[in-house]
């Protein structure tokens, strides 16, 4: 008998939330404009060393420095006129400004045989900064006896002292490439070399980061505003009262919503997931059982808290207020959009603690990282621990009427 | 006990911040009757229901249905009650047969659905939405769902407010048929013509307590006996009658 109630009420419950077309444009509608918008942000981009580029001679050696620094992957080279680019660097649209020497020789002294016996030293294209010139010009260093002495070229490299945070990397990079090319040019093997080992071999995207949290997000939100949104329209109603009118257990009626609205919610972050992955080419690295842990786990603390919030408010207004209130600073606070690095470190600390937090740092060690069971299990149990808290704060705050 | 009281009140109170709601009222209602309690808004008509009905505790007092103590064992009292609220929604996105079907589940038994439709004259709107409804088949829809589970007693708060004479007329006659059956029924109603054309006693009430209990004829006549004279002089008809002289009776929904 209870088991058929249940059975029927989850049954109707369902059809009634699947016939709400509110249902569908938060379950769907949203999750899949914000993976949109995020997915189209080329955010690569915007961390990128921008250079501009002024390259009076293009001739070959031109070119050969041209192609080394498009090489670098996070470096974008804007070609264009000295006095248009020198504007676009005050105005931030470029970092740093790269002029060539009308004088730029064409050919490399090396490759002409006469001027490149075998263990000839010559350092060609120091770089240095201007208009500061904080680095002097290295002169060319005479070694051995056959030495043929070049002039050096003076390449100068325009910054923006404002704009430290691009200049100084952007700097150290083109120092790097152009001392490279010296080597180069002098035909020196290099006595180091860096190999380049990633512990992931996929280049993860900002995506990859941003979509376990907004999957964690979304549990959020629908928890909360949806359970507190759709208790106090029914008390507001008379239909809890309706209901409390029935022999049927009150606590049957509450377990079916809770049901529902459980299962909507482990079918939309699948959704999501999915989406991510068709759509966006999420670089998924699943522990599928993790995942869904964490999904009913999420899914139970901030239902619970909907709950809770539901009996705390006296109005669909009010409701709204308390549910915003909650759920603003956690979206920001608890490293769905950005990592809580950057945060002062007391900051850090007390967002430890945060239930989003808990839910998007286990999402992305599930979905993403490939986080192997039990080294997940910290995020896990203090998630556990957050739907026991949400659970006693439901039942504390939810009333009848 | 009187033999045929299906409902015994026994001094209920029920006050809310220091106000009294209800005031230590007692009375009986009898097995088969349509009992009237009627009062001007706030007299604690609602509340008196409402605790009879099991959703609130009395401060002080007892009720009893059918012997059983309402406080005692709520959970018996629940089947056998059926209650229309003054303004119940129901859940959205679920049509009429398939709002029934679920308060049906709840019951231990209940009749069949279109049955219950029928017996409110819905079974064209199975399958219609409660929002779709006009204001007088969403009342007998309400009633509808009180009487999914073939209750002894049915309680109605002000059944008719709001509605149009046709529909008003429409559900005096369920609620004849429902008296027919031998239910016994408990309404309020702020219309006096109503509860001197259905109810077979009348409770009348005020500040939380009742003022008299009797057949609306006998309070009539008592009144006429102290000298009550009308100011001015009575029709053989009133405005209703020409409305519906003029409308007809048919029901427009």
């Amino acid at each position: 008998m209870k088991i058929k109630s249940f059975l029927i009420l989850f049954y109707t419950t369902l059809k009634m939330f699947i016939r709400d077309r509110q249902t569908w444009f938060w379950s769907l509608v949203i999750p899949l404009l914000i993976l949109t918008i995020f997915g189209l942000i080329d955010f690569e981009r915007l961390g990128k060393i921008k250079i501009g580029w002024v390259d009076p001679v293009a001739n070959d050696l031109s070119q050969k420095i041209e192609k080394s620094l498009e090489e670098i992957s996070i470096v974008e080279l804007k070609k264009g006129s000295f006095s248009k680019l020198k504007k676009d660097l005050q105005e931030g649209g470029i970092d740093l400004l790269l002029v060539l020497p009308s004088d730029l020789p064409a050919q490399l002294p090396q490759n002409n045989p006469s001027l490149a016996p075998s263990n000839e030293k010559t350092a060609l294209l120091p770089s240095h900064r201007s208009p500061t010139n904080s680095a002097p010009p290295t002169p060319s260093q005479p070694a051995g006896k056959k030495t043929v002495s070049l002039p050096s070229v003076k390449i100068e490299v325009w910054y923006d002292p404002a704009n430290m945070e691009k200049t100084d990397p952007g700097l150290m990079l083109v120092e790097q490439v152009f001392s490279q090319l010296n080597l180069q040019l002098t035909g020196q093997k290099p006595f180091f070399t860096l190999e380049q080992k990633s512990v992931d071999s996929r280049n993860l995207s900002y995506l990859d980061f941003i979509t376990p949290g907004l999957v964690g997000m979304m549990i959020m939100q629908l928890g909360i505003i949806g359970v507190a949104m759709t208790l106090v329209r029914f008390r507001e109603q008379d239909i809890l009262k309706r209901l409390r009118l029935t022999p049927i257990k009150p606590s049957l009626f509450l377990a079916s919503l809770l049901g529902t609205r459980l299962l909507l919610l482990i079918l939309q972050a699948a959704l999501l997931i999915i989406l991510g992955k068709v759509l966006f080419d999420l670089h998924l690295q699943a522990h599928y059982l993790g995942v869904v842990l964490f999904v009913i786990l999420g899914s139970l603390t901030f239902l619970s808290l909907g709950f809770a919030v539901s009996g705390m408010a006296r109005s669909l207004n009010m409701a709204m207020a308390i549910a915003q209130m909650v759920q603003m600073p956690m979206m920001f606070l608890s490293g769905v959009f950005f990592p809580r690095e950057g945060f002062p470190l007391w900051l850090q600390r007390v967002t430890d603690y945060l239930p989003l937090t808990f839910l998007a740092e286990g999402l992305r060690q599930t979905l993403i990282q490939g986080v192997q069971w039990p080294d997940f299990r910290a995020n896990l149990g203090a998630l556990l621990i957050w739907s026991l808290v949400g659970f006693i704060l439901a039942r504390q705050f939810f009333r009848w009427e | 006990m009187s033999a045929e009281a299906i409902i015994k009140v026994e001094n209920l109170r029920k006050t809310y911040n220091g106000l009294i709601a209800v005031a230590g009222i007692s009375f009986a209602v009898k097995k088969g009757e349509i009992f009237g309690i009627l009062g001007p808004n706030g007299a604690g008509k609602t509340t008196t229901l409402e605790m009879i009905e099991t959703l609130r505790r009395p401060d002080e007092g007892k009720i009893w249905i059918k012997g059983i103590d309402v406080q005692r064992e709520p959970q018996k009292i629940k089947t056998l009650i059926g209650v229309q609220l003054q303004s119940t929604s129901f859940f959205d996105y679920l049509n009429l047969k398939e709002l029934l079907t679920l308060f049906a589940s709840f019951y231990p038994q209940a009749l069949a659905v279109e049955e219950t439709l029928a017996l409110v004259g819905l079974e064209d709107k199975a399958q219609a939405m409660v929002r779709q409804l006009s204001g007088g088949q969403k009342q007998r829809f309400s009633l509808a769902a009180a009487l999914i589970h073939d209750p002894e007693i049915i309680f109605l708060d002000e059944p008719t407010a709001g509605l149009d004479p046709q529909a008003r007329r429409h559900l005096w006659e369920i609620i004849r048929q429902l008296h027919q059956r031998g239910k016994t029924i408990v309404l309020t109603t702020h219309y006096m013509d109503e509860a001197e054309l259905l109810c077979q006693r009348v409770a009348i009430m005020d500040e939380g307590q009742i003022l008299r209990l009797a057949p609306p004829r006998k309070l009539i006549e008592d009144l006429l006996a102290q000298g009550f004279k009308k100011s001015a002089q009575q029709l053989q008809a009133n405005l209703e009658d020409v409305f519906l002289d003029l409308t007809g009776k048919y029901l427009r929904d």
